[in-house]
């Protein structure tokens, strides 16, 4: 049979002497240099989650403080059987507002605090 | 003494992620070797590795452990080579499939037979078959993985992978002819 035109048989012969190349020494370095630089990202942004819900926290708890103040000041200027309805009023009107402006909050903080994609980033 | 690789994901599992060089270290070579099988151009088989490597750093929770690691992390690379090749395909300036070279230069001490101008055939014969066809080829007959580890290697189905085989033996004995190449006429 000639050689130059393999048999089935003849491929795996053929291929064993075919050169492996090797990758370059960058493909580590460059690995791990990414990795390190994902997990210092994951950190800070891991941070800066903690931050900014301890600020919307607080926020919306000197929000919810105002609502009940408000309800007090319902309270004490009603001095009828309205006054009931009127702290019901006030209380939910000023969970709502602590509610909301905490989410507005985290968003906005968040929003502010992260970076652009890195470029060449994995998909 | 040398960490196994179970204990080496653990500690990057762990939290350290130092560990993982030493994993990746183990299996850049295979890594690199089925990227090179499919892309054409070095610079963007290491790139593609690369990008697999930390794909498999952020994946390494899901790795159940059913398969090797290397084999886990060479079918990350498959798809991820893949990926590639169909984005490539989708651009209006894409380049043929068939600039592929095969490594540049033989390291020394390879076998005689297959130096020069009969390394040279097989290079260029490999180059016109598809990359899955030439991947398949080679990780069959080079590597001498079972069709079963090929599957698993690159997640190509048991019936899809003979049918590389077979189509790419087939075009590999069509096009391994003296007649393509210039210098088998100048020989004769």
């Amino acid at each position: 049979m000639n050689p130059e035109y393999p048999h089935e048989d003849h491929l795996k012969e053929l291929f064993a002497g075919l050169p492996l190349e090797q990758p370059s020494s960058d493909l580590i370095e460059g690995t791990m240099d990414r990795i390190f630089a994902l997990e210092r990202k994951k950190k800070s942004s891991a941070r800066e989650l903690k931050l900014a819900r301890l600020t919307g926290g607080i926020s919306g708890v000197l929000t919810l403080a105002l609502g009940v103040l408000m309800l007090g000041a319902g309270a004490s200027t009603s001095t009828n059987t309205e006054v009931v309805w009127d702290g019901m009023t006030y209380l939910i009107s000023g969970g709502l507002a602590a509610l909301i402006l905490w989410q507005i909050d985290t968003w906005l903080t968040l929003f502010m605090m992260r970076k652009p994609r890195e470029a060449g980033s994995v998909e | 003494m040398q960490k196994s690789e179970t204990e080496l994901i653990q500690e990057v599992l762990s939290g350290n992620p130092h560990a993982y060089r030493d994993l990746i270290e183990r299996h850049q070579a295979r890594a690199y070797a089925m990227a090179r099988r499919l892309i054409a151009q070095p610079e963007v088989a290491e790139d593609l590795v690369q990008d697999a490597l930390v794909k498999g750093y952020q994946q390494l929770k899901s790795f159940r452990g059913e398969a090797s690691f290397g084999t886990w992390l060479c079918r990350i690379v498959t798809t991820t080579c893949l990926a590639y090749l169909r984005k490539e395909k989708r651009k209006p300036e894409h380049r043929s499939i068939d600039q592929y070279q095969g490594p540049a230069e033989a390291p020394e001490g390879e076998s005689r037979l297959l130096k020069g101008e009969r390394q040279q055939m097989i290079l260029k014969t490999l180059a016109r078959l598809s990359p899955k066809e030439r991947l398949v080829l080679q990780m069959f007959y080079l590597d001498e993985m079972s069709i079963e580890e090929i599957c698993e290697s690159t997640g190509f189905s048991t019936s899809n992978v003979k049918v590389l085989l077979h189509r790419g033996r087939k075009n590999f004995q069509t096009h391994y002819s003296p007649a393509n190449f210039e210098f088998h006429r100048h020989e004769s």
